[in-house]
């Protein structure tokens, strides 16, 4: 008389109940029910309040208004823009020139921040004092604050155009912004550009050959003499050879204003100062309990190899430390970013001002162009945080964590 | 004897001194040591110099140096009647203080704001020192009866009711807002595809909301006859000191035991009523100050206090619910983080302050300021949630990412820094994690709260936030804030029931968890 | 904190019984007891605060004549500061009831924004203002300046033709607030400060040194100033209508703040009329007989406001000029009321 084995519980129930429920199983199916309801009830609200207010007052909807003049002129575009385009294309004057304040600071926020860091982990007594009080003071004051003092303080004590600054009659600096002469095309422009993308792209393999090299075979090759031919010397016999790729257009004073060349508003100078140094202060921060978090045995470790201060640093200390720098430092440049918007108090174009602002003000259509920039600003971040967490994913693989 | 003293190996004399090494404390030995002990090290000194020359000098010749010390107003700084060129023009600044400081509140009310700031001063002292004892009192005073006194102070205005009527009129609410869900299903069901359905859920909603009507008559019918009384204030407090009392007196143990609870209980609102006849809130209390008129460093204090305050619970609540293992409302919390972390905060603002009207219905508003402060504290709770949840699933068996990151915030205060050198060894610890995730709370903060674009005069951060950091690093937040142990109880029902083997991790047993 | 939690709940309950209503403004703005006024954040003459929040100005007495004809007490308004880009905002969600700060008449403000304009407060016109040392006297000398405007008004798009009809380039540098433009062309930032010329001399008045700087001879647009509503009530839409109406009327009629008790015991029929001893149009519009009386009593008549805020009564000084009434020379103009 065998008794037969039992028969294991349904598997695939289990498994459903633990996708839809989680650990909690029905009970949490039936939490997410009520949710759910609650949330759908919301939403459901929401959208027909804000249709029947949208009727009464006979408010346009709709994105058609993307396609409507805009007939406002901006300061900086970095696509060819005039007054007779239209908001669509506003829209993407602002995003870029939200993008290109954005992208130079934070290079320049975590460069100053590196070095902010590196002052105050610095040996020396009143280094190490600088860096602090920099990170105390910068830190402590609002961002906002610090837009306009560089604008309102420093920049605006610059001379009018026409007592302008002037470096060696080529570059200007004035309360108008910085001068710089424009490079103009030449017929030798495509061929310069071909040689030199070539020459970058041979140094790249250069060192990615060298590299499998020496930790293959453990063989040192000399490249960078070839690296330098490579970069230097090509472009340069291309410039021989088919003439100069540009020629310069010099600034001229004519009227109120500098005429020809390229000019960097003091608008955008303000605010990549101000966001640059901000964030930099706490970058310091981050990179400095970074380094602090790796073992001081590591870098003891790294002289009884023989290894001198700066490799250690390079090779072993900053490699770890970067498992914890790169989650926070994610967040300072999602804030960077976002901080930018408050360009709008300076008067610089970026897309809150131009387009969450001007164009708003000019439809009326604050559901689509609010919609609109959220929707920018987030997938931006949301981007951005991609970005770094595939390379903070990499970071750890290569350490083995 | 003699042969040794004359043996020519022992030395006849002293030795001449050597010099004494070199001084490697005090003032002088910093130099020595810190500063010009090799070649680079002089460089970065002279470096470092130049730098504070550079921003020092130029500030204190702008500040003290060629500022206009006296005048009225910036007249007096006008090069043309100073003689120099002008730096700070501290007389126009001693004209406007009241203004930075006040905005426009009345200046026959201004002694509410400097009471209301008096008093969080004498709240939050003793709480800063931690030999004092009674801290449980006194931050039970600071959290939860100070902001009542202080809106009533700022704001103004009294009460017409107190706890019962309160409870009626919420009850009522929520059955009025049943009545009219089942009358908007009744409403279009004549028309649509699956109108008899909807007609009964109607019906059956109805019903309920008429049973719960029913259910919830004797407490309306009292509130009426309460406010039928002239002293409906004294009359409806009475009641209620007496009801809580005895439940409060039940719950702590009955005759056995409640003694101890109903005194306290009594206490409390002995307490209250002194606070309600001191301020009048029986008659009208004290004029009301609009919102619209704040300003000023009182706004910033009052944002700031509000924001870091409130985001604490909401961070919490999305920080397990991100954790949760129920499908919805782990994306629920992550799309609701990620969307707060990822939009700037001016669009925020501008939607609560000025769109929000469009999507509530009619003719419905909520003050500027508390649409406002709403918005901060959600855009602040986001970022909070992620300091909670590194501090939360730092868990030392699987020392993750979070772990990390608490670390990395544990570092990155200094504050923190020193409380990590004083307890090294166990701070991996949950409770050490949670505070070091509300430490990270209080480094993130500055940047959401003072970039207030509507309050211009607000562009002081006001030491005070920092004093707070300090204050809630001493005071242990967690373990005396009922009101995250509350939420944090509510959302743990909401995620899971307690497995026997494994107590639920609340927040009080956190501290014994290893 | 009870109120916010009311208020939530509230929100929800009143979620729950959302239905497309008709927004009926003034039935809210009695049931609130205060009235809620869109203005300029700071714009001598038209609206700007005192040290104690007390608001003067043109706009503002726009707002006061309405809030005495409903409540006859001109101080329940409650005054928003608004920015030029926020302002259009504010009134369709119904942030404020009506928008009285310097707005310009124009058809695609009128057809799309949702909103009503009620009349013309102030006949304008689009100016420049430079510093005296540029030695500028006409706008065609401009090319290649820099000009500071404030963003979200017509103003920026009347300056694009301007500059693009004259073939002249120009930078433009737009700002959120008037206030911040003001503070950076005179940091130097801008040759040129443009906007409304009611305002050019508004804001000369804030400058460090007025006399340094000089407004141009050309007026490059039609600005017509004016109060707006939100679109769908009508009600609403008339009685602010009627209210502006009503002030011009009184400068006709030669009703004054001073003599309002002694015209209204006159028997003069169009004076009864308009005073309300005879007829009821003041019910008619929603409010009481001597709606009427009880503005001039609070504001005065058109002539009265305008003189006390940005006339000859004021720091500003300027002329009546087009705003004079139609039979003095001006546009102002009521249609009468019977």
């Amino acid at each position: 008389m065998s008794t037969e084995a039992r028969k294991p519980p349904a598997q695939i129930a289990l498994k459903i109940r633990r996708i839809l429920g989680g650990k909690t199983g029905w009970n949490g199916v039936a939490v997410q029910f009520v949710f759910a309801a609650i949330l759908g009830w919301i939403g459901y609200e929401i959208v027909s309040n804000t249709r029947a207010n949208l009727e009464n007052q006979h408010i346009a909807a709709g994105f058609g208004f993307l396609r409507n003049n805009a007939g406002f002129d901006v300061n900086q575009t970095l696509i060819s823009y005039t007054g007779s385009d239209t908001f669509l294309r506003v829209f993407v004057v602002g995003l870029l020139n939200t993008l290109v304040v954005s992208v130079v600071g934070i290079v320049f926020a975590t460069v100053i921040g590196f070095i902010v860091a590196l002052c105050r982990l610095s040996p020396n007594w009143l280094l190490s004092r600088v860096g602090e009080i920099y990170v105390e003071i910068i830190r402590n004051l609002p961002v906002l604050f610090q837009i306009l003092f560089w604008y309102l303080a420093v920049l605006a004590a610059l001379p009018n155009p026409r007592q302008s600054i002037s470096l060696l009659g080529i570059v200007f600096i004035s309360n108008r912004g910085l001068v710089i002469p424009r490079p103009i095309g030449e017929s030798g422009f495509e061929p310069f550009l071909a040689a030199l993308a070539v020459g970058i792209v041979g140094a790249l393999a250069l060192r990615v050959y060298a590299r499998s090299a020496l930790f293959q075979r453990g063989q040192m090759i000399r490249i960078w003499p070839y690296v330098l031919g490579l970069l230097f010397g090509l472009p340069l016999v291309t410039m021989l050879v088919f003439g100069l790729p540009f020629t310069f257009e010099l600034p001229q004073l004519k009227g109120f204003n500098f005429a020809g060349g390229s000019r960097i508003i003091p608008e955008f100078v303000a605010l990549t100062v101000a966001l640059s140094t901000y964030t930099a202060a706490f970058i310091a921060e981050i990179v400095r309990a970074g380094i602090l978090s790796v073992h001081k045995g590591q870098m003891e470790a790294g002289s009884s190899l023989g290894l001198s201060r700066g490799t250690t640093l390079r090779l072993i200390v900053v490699p770890q430390a970067m498992r914890v720098i790169v989650p926070p430092l994610t967040n300072q440049y999602l804030n960077l970013t976002k901080n930018s918007s408050l360009a709008v108090a300076i008067g610089y174009p970026d897309l809150v001002s131009v387009f969450a602002g001007t164009s708003l003000s000019q439809t009326g259509q604050a559901i689509e162009i609010i919609a609109m920039t959220m929707g920018v600003y987030l997938l931006i971040s949301l981007l951005t945080s991609a970005v770094m967490s595939v390379y903070g994913w990499r970071v750890s693989r290569s350490l083995g964590a | 004897m003699s042969d040794i003293t004359s043996s020519s190996f022992v030395r006849h004399d002293l030795l001449t001194e050597r010099p004494a090494p070199v001084k490697t404390t005090g003032f002088i030995g910093l130099v020595r040591t810190r500063l010009f002990n090799s070649p680079t090290n002089i460089l970065l000194t002279i470096v470092g110099a130049l730098l504070l020359g550079f921003t020092i000098v130029p500030s204190v010749k702008f500040l003290m140096v060629d500022a206009v010390w006296t005048g009225k107003d910036r007249a007096a700084c006008l090069p043309e009647n100073a003689g120099f060129a002008v730096g700070a023009c501290w007389p126009y600044i001693q004209a406007k203080l009241p203004q930075l400081i006040y905005g426009f509140y009345p200046e026959a009310e201004r002694w509410r704001v400097n009471l209301a700031l008096i008093l969080a001063a004498v709240l939050l002292l003793p709480l800063l020192v931690p030999r004092l004892p009674a801290k449980g009192l006194n931050a039970g005073l600071f959290f939860f009866a100070f902001p009542v006194v202080a809106f009533f102070l700022l704001h103004g205005g009294g009460i017409t009711g107190f706890g019962l009527s309160w409870t009626a009129g919420l009850l009522q609410l929520f059955d009025d807002s049943i009545m009219s869900a089942g009358q908007a299903l009744l409403s279009p069901s004549k028309t649509s595809a699956i109108a008899p359905l909807l007609w009964v859920i109607g019906n059956l909603i109805l019903l309920v909301g008429t049973a719960i009507s029913w259910l919830i008559f004797p407490l309306t019918w009292l509130r009426d006859q309460i406010q039928g009384t002239g002293q409906s204030v004294w009359v409806d407090f009475a009641i209620t000191t007496v009801v809580v009392s005895l439940i409060a007196f039940w719950l702590g143990g009955g005759v056995r035991a409640g003694w101890r609870t109903l005194a306290s209980s009594l206490a409390a609102f002995v307490a209250i009523a002194i606070v309600i006849k001191l301020m009048g809130l029986d008659h009208g209390g004290l004029p009301i100050v609009q919102t619209s008129l704040w300003g000023g460093l009182l706004v910033t204090l009052v944002v700031s206090v509000t924001g870091i305050v409130t985001s604490l619970p909401i961070g919490i609540a999305l920080a397990l619910g991100r954790r949760s293992t129920i499908p919805l409302i782990r994306i629920f919390s992550i799309a609701f983080i990620e969307f707060w972390r990822g939009v700037p905060l001016i669009t925020v603002l501008f939607f609560a302050t000025y769109m929000l009207p469009l999507f509530l219905p009619g003719n419905f508003t909520v003050d500027g300021l508390v649409r406002a402060l709403i918005g901060i504290a959600l855009f602040t709770g986001a970022y909070q949630a992620e300091n909670v949840r590194g501090g939360v699933s730092c868990d030392p068996a699987r020392a993750g990412r979070g772990c990390r990151c608490a670390r990395a915030v544990l570092v990155e205060d200094d504050l923190a820094h020193r409380a990590a050198a004083g307890a090294a060894p166990r701070h991996s610890e949950p409770r050490q994690q949670l505070h070091l995730a509300v430490q990270g709370h209080f480094a993130r903060f500055d940047r959401g709260a003072v970039r207030f674009a509507r309050f211009p005069a607000s562009v002081v951060r006001g030491s005070e936030v920092v004093d707070a950091v300090d204050v809630v690093h001493r005071l242990r937040l967690c373990r005396y804030h009922l009101l995250y142990l509350l939420l944090w109880n509510v959302a743990l029902l909401a995620l899971r029931r307690a497995p026997p083997q494994r107590p639920p991790p609340q927040l009080i047993e956190l501290h014994h968890v290893r | 904190m009870k109120r916010v939690t009311l208020a939530l709940s509230l929100a929800l309950a009143a979620g729950l019984t959302a239905q497309a209503a008709d927004a009926q403004t003034l039935k809210t703005v009695k049931d609130r007891g205060v009235l809620s006024c869109g203005v300029s954040q700071g714009l001598p003459g038209f609206s700007s605060p005192d040290d104690k929040g007390n608001w003067t100005g043109l706009d503002v007495d726009v707002c006061r004549a309405v809030a005495a004809a409903i409540f006859d007490d001109p101080t329940k308004v409650k005054f928003v500061p608004l920015s030029a880009k926020d302002r259009f905002t504010a009134l369709q969600s119904g942030e404020v009831d009506v928008l009285s700060r310097n707005t310009t008449w124009t058809i695609s403000r009128d057809t799309s924004l949702g909103a009503n304009f009620t009349g013309i407060t102030y006949y304008d016109g689009q100016g420049f203002m430079v510093k005296k040392s540029l030695k500028v006297n006409s706008a065609l000398e401009l090319n290649s300046a820099s000009v500071c405007v404030q963003t979200g008004t017509t103003t920026e798009q009347n300056l694009a033709d301007y500059f693009k009809a004259n073939n002249m380039k120009y930078e433009v540098i737009a700002f959120g607030t008037n206030d911040e433009t003001v503070k950076a062309y005179e940091a130097g930032r801008c040759d040129v400060f443009t906007t409304d010329q009611s305002g050019l001399y508004a804001n000369r008045l804030k400058l460090a040194n007025p006399n340094d700087h000089m407004v141009l001879p050309e007026i490059i647009s039609k600005e017509p100033l004016g109060p707006m509503v939100r679109h769908g009530d009508d009600q609403w839409f008339d009685l602010v209508k009627w209210t502006l109406f009503a002030m011009v009327t009184a400068e006709e009629l030669g009703v004054t703040s001073k003599n309002v008790d002694e015209k209204a015991k006159m028997e003069n029929p169009e004076l009864k009329r308009v005073l309300g001893t005879d007829g009821n149009f003041g019910e008619q519009l929603g409010l009481t007989k001597d709606w009427v009386v009880r503005i001039v009593k609070a504001v005065g008549n058109y002539g009265e406001v305008f003189d006390r805020n940005v006339g000859s009564g004021s720091p500003l000084a300027i002329n009546r000029g087009l705003n004079n009434l139609w039979n003095k020379g001006g546009l102002q103009y009521a249609p009468p009321i019977r």
